[in-house]
Formats: C-alpha cells, structure tokens, sequence
C-alpha cells in the first residue's frame, strides 16, 4: 500500500510510519493541509490518513476540498474527539471511515486494508464465502464445513460473515462492535470474546485443524 | 400579622398597583355601564311624563278652539262647578292624571284655582292636604292664546323617575363606597399572600447562596402554583446539591482512578528497565503497560460520552426506535456471558415498545445495567431483564437477586465516580451508573432502586 499521512504531531506521524514500513508498505508525510492539497491528486496514493485538528485548516474542510477537486483515494480520519457528530460531519465530508485517538495501530492497519478491499469495484458481494472447507453461503445463511452442516446463532454467523469477508485479515474487536453488533460504545465486559469463543466452539473444535486465531492486542484473523 | 414596614412595602408592591389599578378599571367601567342604563331610564320616564302632560293640555286647547270656553266649562262642570276642590287633586296627583287650569286673563275659570305655572314646560310646587300644609312638586306646561285665555296642565313627578333616580344614587353607593374598597382590601391581601411566598422562596435561595446548600423552601401538601414553585425550585436546588457532590466526587475520583493506573504504569516502566536484558519479560510488562493505559482510557472516554449525553446534542437525532429489540438484543448479547459465568439472565420482553430515542444510547444503558449485575451480584445467582407496558408507556426491570445496596446509598450510586467499594479495587470506574442515568434524563425516562426488595432492583420508566 502507499499511503499519505497528515498529521502536524510529529510523534503520532512517525508512529503511524513505523508501523506501515514495518508491514512493507510505503508512507509519506506532510503536516498541513496545503501540502496535502499538492501531494493528494492523482492515483499516487492508496489511501490517506488525515487529522481532524491540523495548524491551517480544520480537517474536515480539507476532505471537503479534496473531494471538490475530485480526488477519490480512501480517507481515514484521525481525531482526539469522540462525540458522534464529528463522526457523521467526518463521514459527511467524505471522509470512509473515523478513528478516535489514541487508537492501536493493529486497528487503524485493519481499517485500511478493509478501506482498500471495499474500493475495489469488481469483487462485488460474493454469495459464497470460502476459508479452506469452510463454506458460507449469504442467500441460504448455511454454514458448512466439509460435509457437516454447522447450527450458527444469528450473531456467531455475522461474525463468521465479518471474518470471512477480510479473510486473511486482522479484524478488531472495535470493528466487530461496530459491524456486528452496531455499538458506538465499548462495553467492559468482554462480549467479543464471549461470541467468538462460542463460535469457535461450533466451526473449529469438533474439526483438528483452527481457521480462527487470536491476534493478541488486536483481534482476529481467519485464514487456512 | 403584617408590621407597618411590610405593608408600606405592599402597597409600593408591583402587584399590590397591578391589583390596584385593575380594579380602578373594574369599578368605573362597571359605573359607566350601570349609569348609562339609569340615565337611559330617567330619560325614557321623563318623555313619557311630558308627553302625557302635552296630550291633556292640547285636548283642552283644542276643545277650546272648536267648541269654545263655555261650552268646554260646561262639560267639566257636571259634579263640583267649574273650579274643584283642593280635595280633589290628591286624587287626581295619587292617580298620575293631569291637573287642569284655565284662566281668562288674571280669573281661573275651570279647573284648580291654585294651580300655577310658568309660559312653556317648568316646574311649580302645590300645596296638597287639609291646611295645605303639603307640597308636591309638579311637571307644568302653560299654553296662552287670543283673549287673555291660558291653559295649564300639572302633572305630579312619577315613581319611575324617583326609581330611576334612586337606582343611579344605590349603584354609584355600591360601586364606590362597598366594592372598590372591598376589591382594594382583597387586592391588599392578595399582594401580601403573594409577596410572603415570593419572599420565602428568596429567602431559601438567599439561604443556598450564603453556602447552606442544604436550605430548601417550605412546601406543603396544596396543589398550588407557589407549592409548584417551591417544588421547582426545590428540585433545582437538589440538583445543585448533586452537582456540586458531584464536582466533589470527581475530584476524588480523578484523583484515584486516574492516578492508580498511572502509577501501575509507572511501576512497568520501572520494571522494563530493570528487564532490558529479557525480551520475554519485557513483553510481558509492555502488555500491562497497556492495559493500565487502557483502564485510562476507558475512564476518559466515559468521562467525554457523559459530556456529550450531558450536553443534550443527542436528542437532535432521536428518532422511533424499538425499545423492545434494542433490549432484547443486548440482553441477548450478554446472555452468553452469563452462562459463561455459571450464572442465569431471565429475559421477559413484550414486543414492539417504540419510543423516540437514540438506539446506540438505549443499548449502552442495559449494557451498562447488566455490567453493573456481573460486577455486583453473587456468583451463580439470578438476574433477569423485562419490559413491559405500563400506564404512561413502558418500565424496563433490570435486577438480581444479590447482595443488594444498602439503602443510605440509593441516592447517590448515579454520581460520577461515586464507587460502593470504598478501596476501589471493584472492577469498574465509578461511571457505568452515571451513565445509564444520564441516558435515562435524555430520553426522559426516570430511573429508580427498589428499596424493600432483596438483591438490586433498577426500573426505568419511559413515556412511549
């Protein structure tokens, strides 16, 4: 991926580019919306991280005018606020998904790569979901893994659902709230694990070999 | 009751002038309308005396024209002459008939001699009664023509124009002399009932201000609007009182919650450089390391969602939502947990309860609710999760058969960082509660604990 940073704390900016280096992909990175304004057009990069408070213009603004200057590339927004209008202003603006500061970097890694895969036109929505002999299919909402049929609650199979659909990806357990359950809150307890766990119980401990692994400090990945 | 001072101060009141001026208004309104009906009256009765004497007298002269004076003397002569006897004009004046006269220059020749009256419509008194010792007053009209003859006709002032009179004398007595001091004096009273309660109710906030938070006005058990006032006022001022703990708590709270996992930080940090030669150790106290910051976090967040609640932004995108599903849905997320705890959670829902509300909100109060059961209740025990109808709308039951909390701490467990756990070493920040109570105050829904029950008992009452 390349990926344009904005972002005028320096620690934050060389956080974020740490952690994309370490992944193998490529970052830059300006710290005013005027530079960004430069940097942006074009298909240069694959996506933006964008601050919401930077020196000379609010980072909504500056979505707003990149979008008028047709510029299409995904943008995430960064933000130390978490009401929920400036979430709905974010996403209004143009921006395709928001992170509240301080976030894992594991997380604001996950979104991107799910930014990038939903941008892509052709892979539109396919009816059946496939890890290994797994199988899952959207219009009968039938689970099977090799020839067994597997009895999912409505939450463990949009879970599954969520997971298959990032196959290969980490998938946080804020994406899960978010996607599954549909909570802009955080509950202490951990219901995530809760489900998950009930779900592994179904599709992987009757079968010898685990298709969902824990990612420690970020979430889950499915893969075979 | 009242001293001199407080009713000068009355009187000076506002509403004491306001009161004043109203019933001024009242009392010459209500004299005009009265006085014009009286005049309208006295009028009406004067045309009808004047008419009545016109006719008689014109009768006379008419006689007289076409007949002539004898013969019109002859006609009135049958039993007493032509001049009558005095006696007889107490009958004709007790008969409201008219008196005659005609005179052929300075000699009355028919009629009562002493009748008198002036050219045209005048006034006359006549003496009535054996030694004429009694006067009546008398309508006069006197028409003269050719030869020196006069004709005069008297007419005795009807009852109706004494009533008349006497009605606008009575209502100009009543109005101004009974009814406006009567309205003056109940103005008075009025303005001073008003200015005690007033003066009570600034008093008790003169009282709040000078540092008792305590001060509250005086209520009663009347459903009056002062009582509604005081109750207001009261309400307000327990809500200040809230506040200001509340401010208190926070403090502590900040103080505590906030320093505790910085200090467990700082300790992991220490640790680190103690370890920089186990990569494996090392990782082990980065991942403490961020579950305290987590902890931190946590509390932040909920710290600016309480915020955000508190400002009242929210309600801008209420809309129908189904209370019933939100409910049923959480209940149903934390229902696994439960089990995975070994504990039980009966769910009781009556379908499609919709109220206007903030769906996101609803489902972090029950959450919150049934974190506060995990947290709270004993192991392996019971808790359960009900909406039903109820008069005004729905009431949603959240509770469990646990240890409960004693009662002295009802009132205030809705506090920010108000913890039971005295050491604070309880799961949680002190801030669940004080969420689901400020959602319920955004959708207003009033939240309660049941006090003679066993275990925690909250109801949540919400107007559908």
């Amino acid at each position: 991926m390349h990926i344009l940073i904005v972002e005028d704390d320096a620690e934050t900016a060389d956080f974020l580019l740490r952690g994309l280096k370490e992944a193998g992909d490529v970052a830059e990175w300006c710290s005013t919306v005027e530079e960004a304004l430069l940097m942006a057009p074009g298909k240069r990069f694959d996506a933006i991280v964008f601050d919401r408070m930077l020196p000379d213009m609010d980072g909504i603004n500056a979505v707003r005018l990149l979008r008028q200057a047709k510029v299409a590339t995904p943008v995430i927004m960064l933000t130390a606020m978490s009401g929920i209008d400036d979430r709905v202003d974010g996403l209004d603006a143009g921006a395709d998904d928001y992170m509240v500061k301080p976030f894992a970097f594991s997380e604001l890694y996950a979104r991107l790569k799910a930014l990038l895969r939903r941008r892509q036109p052709l892979e539109s929505e396919p009816t059946q979901l496939q890890v290994g002999n797994l199988q899952l299919d959207r219009t009968t909402q039938r689970v099977t893994r090799g020839d067994q049929t597997i009895d999912l609650a409505r939450r463990e199979y949009k879970i599954l659902e969520l997971l298959m659909q990032h196959k290969d990806e980490v998938v946080t357990r804020t994406m899960l709230l978010e996607r599954v359950w549909g909570y802009g809150f955080d509950p202490r307890t951990s219901i995530v694990q809760t489900h998950v766990s009930r779900l592994r119980n179904k599709i992987d401990k009757p079968f010898d070999h685990e298709l969902i692994k824990t990612v420690r400090g970020a979430g889950y990945v499915i893969s075979e | 009751m009242l001293s001199a001072n407080s009713s000068m101060q009355i009187f000076t009141s506002r509403i004491f002038r306001i009161a004043a001026m109203w019933s001024l208004i009242f009392v010459v309104a209500l004299g005009s309308l009265m006085g014009v009906y009286g005049w309208a009256q006295l009028e009406r009765a004067q045309e009808d005396e004047i008419s009545h004497l016109q006719e008689r007298v014109d009768e006379i002269v008419n006689e007289i024209r076409h007949e002539g004076l004898e013969e019109l003397i002859e006609n009135y002569s049958d039993e007493f002459g032509p001049l009558w006897p005095q006696q007889e004009a107490e009958y004709f004046i007790e008969e409201s008939e008219v008196l005659l006269l005609v005179t052929v220059g300075e000699r009355a020749v028919l009629g009562f001699a002493q009748l008198s009256a002036d050219l045209g419509l005048s006034y006359s008194d006549y003496p009535i009664g054996d030694n004429l010792e009694d006067i009546v007053e008398l309508r006069t009209l006197r028409v003269d023509f050719g030869d020196d003859i006069t004709v005069s006709g008297g007419l005795a002032r009807s009852d109706e124009i004494a009533n008349a009179k006497s009605f606008i004398h009575q209502i100009a007595f009543w109005i101004f002399v009974v009814l406006l001091p009567l309205l003056l004096v109940y103005g008075f009273l009025l303005s001073g009932y008003v200015i005690s309660q007033l003066r009570g109710l600034s008093h008790s906030l003169a009282s709040v201000e000078g540092g008792n938070i305590e001060a509250r006005a005086a209520t009663s058990d009347s459903h009056d609007e002062f009582n509604q006032l005081a109750l207001d006022v009261n309400k307000m001022l327990s809500q200040v009182g809230r506040l200001v703990r509340n401010l208190e708590n926070v403090s502590v709270g900040v103080a505590h919650d906030l320093k505790t996992p910085l200090t467990k930080l700082d300790h992991r940090l220490q640790r680190i450089e103690h370890d920089l030669n186990s990569p494996d150790d090392i990782r082990v106290h980065v991942e403490a390391s961020r579950s305290h910051l987590q902890t931190l976090l946590n509390t932040f967040n909920a710290l600016l969602r309480l915020g955000e609640i508190e400002s009242g932004r929210r309600r801008d995108q209420f809309r129908k939502i189904s209370l019933s599903e939100i409910t049923e849905d959480v209940a149903d997320t934390f229902q696994a947990v439960f089990s995975e705890q070994g504990r039980t959670l009966d769910v009781s829902i009556i379908p499609e309860i919709s109220i206007d509300g903030d769906a996101d909100l609803l489902a972090q109060l029950v959450s919150n609710l049934l974190e506060n059961v995990l947290d709270h209740a004993k192991a392996g025990g019971t808790a359960w999760v009900r909406l039903q109808r109820n008069t005004s709308g729905a009431v949603m039951q959240i509770g469990d058969d646990g240890p409960g909390i004693p009662a002295p701490e009802h009132a205030r467990i809705f506090e920010r960082f108000y913890r039971l756990d005295k050491s604070r070493q309880a799961p949680g920040n002190g801030l669940g509660l004080s969420l689901v109570a400020s959602i319920a105050q955004l959708h207003g829904a009033t939240i309660s604990l049941h006090k003679d029950q066993p275990g925690t008992v909250f109801d949540i009452v919400f107007k559908t």
